[in-house]
């Protein structure tokens, strides 16, 4: 049980790195998975290498996502929309295929096993960080949607031209958002390589961006609580629904096609109209 | 004169959109520039307002050449523009499209609340727009009349003298600030327009198709055909002008009613 809430939660730090890229600044990822997975090699790595404990590993998760976004980010934000999804999803493979092929680094499909950042006793210690960070990165997310540069962020993307005719550094703003989503997403990822002790390149893959994708979509893009319903449901749906049925992906497909018809701002739109938006 | 196009030829391709258009706006002065279509006002304006590099020729504002320059740079420079469709941040309220272009020079943080950032002043200019009483709606559900008005609000936010700068001289370049508007929302927003450049002493720039936001209020018409100044002149003087009436207003055109100004 602790170990599902565990799971829940750093899915959740994924999904509110994402909502904030994608709810305030319209920048769409298919590829979230990157940040994600550079963020698991770089704490797995900084361990099986320097012998690196929990904090190193952390940072060096979060260094290793946040130097891949500072360098590609200013290339990345020329594109939008759909350009944008498809270019992030090949920043994606980009990283699966090194994690699969680079063998000598990360031991390719075999992965790095064997972590010991958290053990039975630091467990605990680690579940409360786990809550600590999930609760600080809603409060970020909805501090940030309140702020000047949360404001930016919506002006930019609802008007880039008049945004620029105000003054408004339009790229700046989008490569500093994209910046710290992918540095909260390498956090998530080296969170899940402490909790899980060993990394392999699935965590790269397009089923862990789609994860990504459907935290926010299920609970709601624009719902500030959106996150912490759409990673409850997945983590319950994976665990509870697949361990008796096979087909639970599909079904839960189904779901958010179901969701996305019925409830477009997701479960969590559905409670009061005109809530505070993320 | 703060605002001086000289020998502006803009090409596309093998297209001469602007074939060499001279003028000049000074501050205060309100300027009209129409034309038919195809005579190149909108390719001048975007050249003007920074959108097109010109293929020759020079854009002067307050003596200094201003062609290339990065948007944020002009507006440093106190050049503001709209744009012919209306473009306001729908996400926000309408007071807060205004603080958040208020508090821009500033820096923009994470931990500064927009709520808390200088409402004063975005509802200054909201008064000066006659938007107070809906500064609490979002843009989105604006009427789209009062989102022009919102939008000259914002240009207007740019002009804002900031602390490291003395009072700069201001342009204010309006892409046909009254399309889309009813007749009363037009003279009513060009009446505005008029009242800033004579109050405020803002140059204005203003391409147009309505006469009406043309004739009684501009001090002075420029008259683009096929790239290159036909005419200009006053109001009056352009509405007599005997080619401007053949080729573009048409020979029954008299001023509207009531539009003649002192």
């Amino acid at each position: 049980m602790a170990s599902l809430a565990s799971d829940a939660m750093i899915l959740l730090v994924l999904g509110v790195s994402l909502q904030a890229m994608m709810a305030l600044g319209g920048l769409v990822s298919f590829g979230h998975a990157a940040f994600f997975a550079l963020g698991t090699y770089g704490a797995a790595l900084s361990q099986t290498v320097w012998g690196w404990s929990l904090p190193g590993a952390l940072a060096a998760g979060c260094v290793a996502s946040l130097g891949v976004a500072v360098v590609l980010g200013g290339v990345m934000v020329r594109s939008a929309g759909v350009y944008l999804a498809m270019l992030s999803l090949a920043l994606a493979q980009v990283v699966w295929a090194t994690a699969s092929q680079w063998v000598a680094v990360t031991g390719g499909d075999n992965g790095l096993i064997g972590l010991q950042l958290v053990t039975e006793e630091t467990r605990p210690v680690f579940f409360a960080l786990l809550v600590l960070v999930s609760i600080a990165s809603i409060a970020a997310l909805r501090r940030l949607s309140r702020s000047t540069l949360g404001a930016a962020l919506q002006a930019v993307r609802d008007a880039p031209e008049r945004a620029a005719a105000s003054g408004l550094r339009v790229r700046r703003v989008k490569v500093r958002v994209l910046v710290e989503s992918a540095t909260l997403a390498g956090l998530a990822g080296g969170l899940f390589a402490a909790h899980k002790g060993a990394v392999f390149p699935s965590v790269a893959s397009v089923a862990t961006s789609v994860d990504a994708l459907l935290v926010i979509l299920l609970g709601g893009l624009h719902q500030v609580w959106g996150a912490v319903a759409g990673a409850a449901i997945l983590v319950w749906a994976a665990g509870e629904l697949g361990r008796g049925f096979d087909y639970w992906r599909g079904a839960l497909g189904l779901l958010v096609m179901g969701i996305m018809v019925l409830a477009p701002s997701g479960l969590m739109g559905l409670r009061l109209p005109r809530r505070r938006r993320a | 004169m703060t605002l001086e196009v000289q020998q502006l030829v803009k090409h596309f391709g093998g297209v001469q959109a602007v074939k060499g258009v001279s003028f000049s706006v000074a501050a205060g002065e309100c300027v009209a520039l129409i034309g038919p279509n195809g005579a190149g006002k909108s390719t001048t304006f975007a050249c003007i307002a920074g959108q097109h590099p010109p293929t020759s020729g020079h854009i002067l504002w307050n003596g200094q050449r201003v062609e290339g320059l990065a948007p944020a740079e002009r507006l440093r420079r106190g050049m503001a523009r709209t744009f012919q469709v209306a473009q306001t941040f729908e996400a926000l309220t309408v007071l807060q499209n205004l603080q958040l272009l208020v508090h821009c020079p500033r820096g923009l943080k994470a931990y500064n609340v927009l709520d808390a950032a200088d409402p004063a002043s975005a509802l200054r200019l909201l008064g000066q727009v006659g938007l107070d009483a809906v500064a609490h709606l979002d843009a989105r559900d604006l009427p789209y009349g009062a989102r022009k008005r919102l939008e000259l609000a914002m240009a207007l936010a740019g002009l804002l003298p900031q602390p490291d700068q003395s009072t700069a001289p201001q342009l204010l370049l309006l892409d046909e600030p009254a399309a889309g508007l009813a007749a009363e929302e037009r003279a009513a927003l060009m009446q505005l327009v008029r009242t800033l450049a004579q109050t405020q002493g803002i140059a204005v720039l203003y391409t147009e198709h309505n006469m009406d936001a043309v004739f009684g209020v501009a001090d002075r018409v420029l008259v683009l055909m096929d790239g290159l100044l036909a005419a200009q002149g006053t109001p009056d003087a352009i509405a007599k002008d005997p080619l401007v009436r053949a080729r573009y207003l048409g020979m029954g055109f008299s001023t509207p009613a009531g539009a003649a100004h002192a």
